[in-house]
């Protein structure tokens, strides 16, 4: 290689390393707050159908789904306030991590319960009426989320060292 | 508007935080709880932070207040809630404030500038079960003479036996109206009952008390929009408290794993433990996030609120829940004891997810406005 090659200062590629790291987390982290689906109970409530109160029709999935939707709106907020933090460089430097665990957990269970309230129809793998499987593809696509660009234990592992200086992590 | 404090949340923040810290720690709740207090918070601390103006932050400047909005008031809760400092605050400040300030009229002339002025402590009379139920009020208020006869059974009034007024919500012919009850009305009982947290709530009991037509706060039938904001105020109000708390579990938690030494090892080495406060951590960034965006709503009058004060009362409860719960089982046998203070972050945090609706309701809530 030639000698001009290099990104950044030469001993000082963990820096430039750990700012791609951030941003290719905060990439991955932007999962969890679920693009267009503005609520995923809503969003089956039609499929589902709705009992005499309204409610969707599987008390313990509409529980879990609305359980799952406070998160989500929750995590909406922390994504707002991450970018505001992060652009006025009020942000914690490792708090890429923090979002990136929170996002992407939440992006697995997203398609853990899109998966249950698919029921048997999201199981098909390549029939036209799913899009060649795209709910079973999309769901188990997900499980790599909390492991590309550094585990969910490798972020928890950062957050302990850097954000709570705990001893010997 | 950014979710961060602007320079003058934050210039109160630093005013607030030593004050509370200094004022009213701790030992504060244990000397009000080990002299069995009968008031349930301390007149002394009320009119310090009467000196400071904070009874009026959200009054109007109209009615002698500070104008200020909910996140600001959330400013205090929060430290309110570390320090587990018995207060008037929430219910005075926060849920009638909201509720007068709503409804303007005679009522808001008559009792605001009072709330301001640090004389005026008031209760806010909605549960009538163990469970918050505010679409379920039972109480009736019937016309008779002049005003009105109210009837009924209250529950879970903070500060009912000592309040000078009452806010009671009940049930009119065509709707919900709210009346202002004075303290010394003919027929209210107010039986205070000492909580797991050393805290005062009441069952009040209302047996045909008459009240002049204009004790009616705002409109008669018209109570329910009052109602409302008396409701997402003290919830997100709540909401930031318990931030508060669990913040202050979670700080103690933390640095009680850089101290604790066991096998000679410092316990916070421990993967097992990191990784459970580091997830903590996470929680309690979204809850306080989250709390922050329903204040920002709140005060922007945005129509977004309500989904967010249940998605914000819904959030902090389980982030504050998990800290206090992770805190006394980090601390080992000595979270158990009376002697630390973690096991008092727990009853708290269990009183204040209770109050205007648990997790549970509120997750509820959120199912219903997303229409499922």
């Amino acid at each position: 290689m030639p000698k001009t090659q290099y990104v950044g200062e030469i001993n000082r590629g963990w820096d430039v390393a750990k700012y791609l790291l951030g941003h290719e987390r905060e990439m991955i982290s932007g999962g969890g707050a679920g693009g267009d689906m503005v609520s995923i109970g809503g969003a089956f409530a039609k499929a589902f159908g709705k009992n005499a109160a309204g409610e969707l029709d599987d008390p313990i999935l509409r529980a879990e789904m609305a359980a799952f939707d406070v998160d989500v709106f929750a995590y909406r907020a922390m994504g707002e306030r991450f970018m505001d933090m992060w652009k006025t460089g009020r942000a914690h430097p490792a708090s890429s991590n923090m979002m990136k665990y929170v996002g992407t957990e939440l992006n697995k269970r997203r398609h853990e319960l899109v998966m249950s309230g698919g029921g048997s129809e999201a199981l098909e793998w390549d029939s036209e009426e799913t899009k060649g499987g795209a709910r079973a593809r999309g769901w188990l696509r997900t499980k790599a989320n909390s492991i590309e660009g550094g585990t969910s234990e490798v972020m928890l592992n950062v957050i302990a060292k850097r954000i709570l200086d705990l001893p010997g992590a | 508007m950014p979710l961060y404090h602007n320079d003058d949340q934050a210039m109160l923040k630093d005013s607030v935080a030593p004050f509370v810290a200094e004022q009213a720690p701790v030992s504060h709740l244990r000397q009000l709880r080990d002299s069995a207090d009968a008031t349930g918070f301390s007149r002394d601390l009320w009119a310090q932070f009467t000196e400071m103006g904070l009874p009026g932050m959200l009054v109007p400047e109209a009615h002698g207040g500070l104008g200020m909005g909910h996140m600001e008031a959330g400013i205090v809760l929060e430290e309110v809630g570390r320090n587990l400092t018995p207060s008037p605050f929430l219910s005075t400040s926060v849920g009638a404030v909201a509720a007068l300030a709503k409804a303007g009229g005679t009522q808001a002339g008559r009792w605001l500038p009072a709330i301001a002025s640090g004389e005026a402590i008031i209760a806010l009379a909605i549960d009538e079960g163990a469970k918050h139920r505010p679409d379920r009020i039972a109480t009736t208020a019937t016309r008779a003479g002049n005003g009105f006869r109210l009837d009924g059974k209250k529950s879970f009034v903070l500060h009912g036996h000592v309040a000078d007024m009452s806010i009671v919500a009940a049930k009119t012919d065509g709707g919900i109206t709210l009346f202002a009850v004075p303290k010394d009305a003919k027929g209210v009982t107010a039986d205070p009952r000492r909580l797991v947290d050393s805290s005062l709530a009441s069952h009040v009991t209302l047996d045909g008390v008459e009240v002049d037509a204009d004790a009616v706060i705002g409109e008669v039938d018209a109570g329910g929009d009052i109602l409302d904001a008396l409701l997402a105020a003290t919830r997100t109000g709540a909401a930031a408290e318990m931030v508060g708390v669990g913040q202050g579990a979670m700080d103690m938690t933390v640095n009680y794993l850089k101290e604790r030494k066991q096998f000679g090892r410092l316990i916070g080495e421990f993967q097992g433990l990191q990784h459970r406060a580091a997830h903590l951590y996470g929680e309690m960034e979204v809850a306080r996030a989250t709390v922050m965006k329903a204040q920002q709503l709140l005060d922007e009058g945005s129509e977004g609120a309500k989904l967010m004060v249940s998605v914000a009362k819904a959030k902090a409860g389980r982030a504050a829940n998990l800290a206090v719960r992770e805190g006394v089982q980090m601390h080992g046998g000595i979270g158990m004891t009376d002697e630390y203070d973690i096991g008092l972050y727990m009853k708290r945090d269990r009183a204040l997810a209770e109050f205007m609706g648990d997790v549970h309701y509120h997750i509820d809530q959120v199912a219903r406005m997303n229409g499922y």
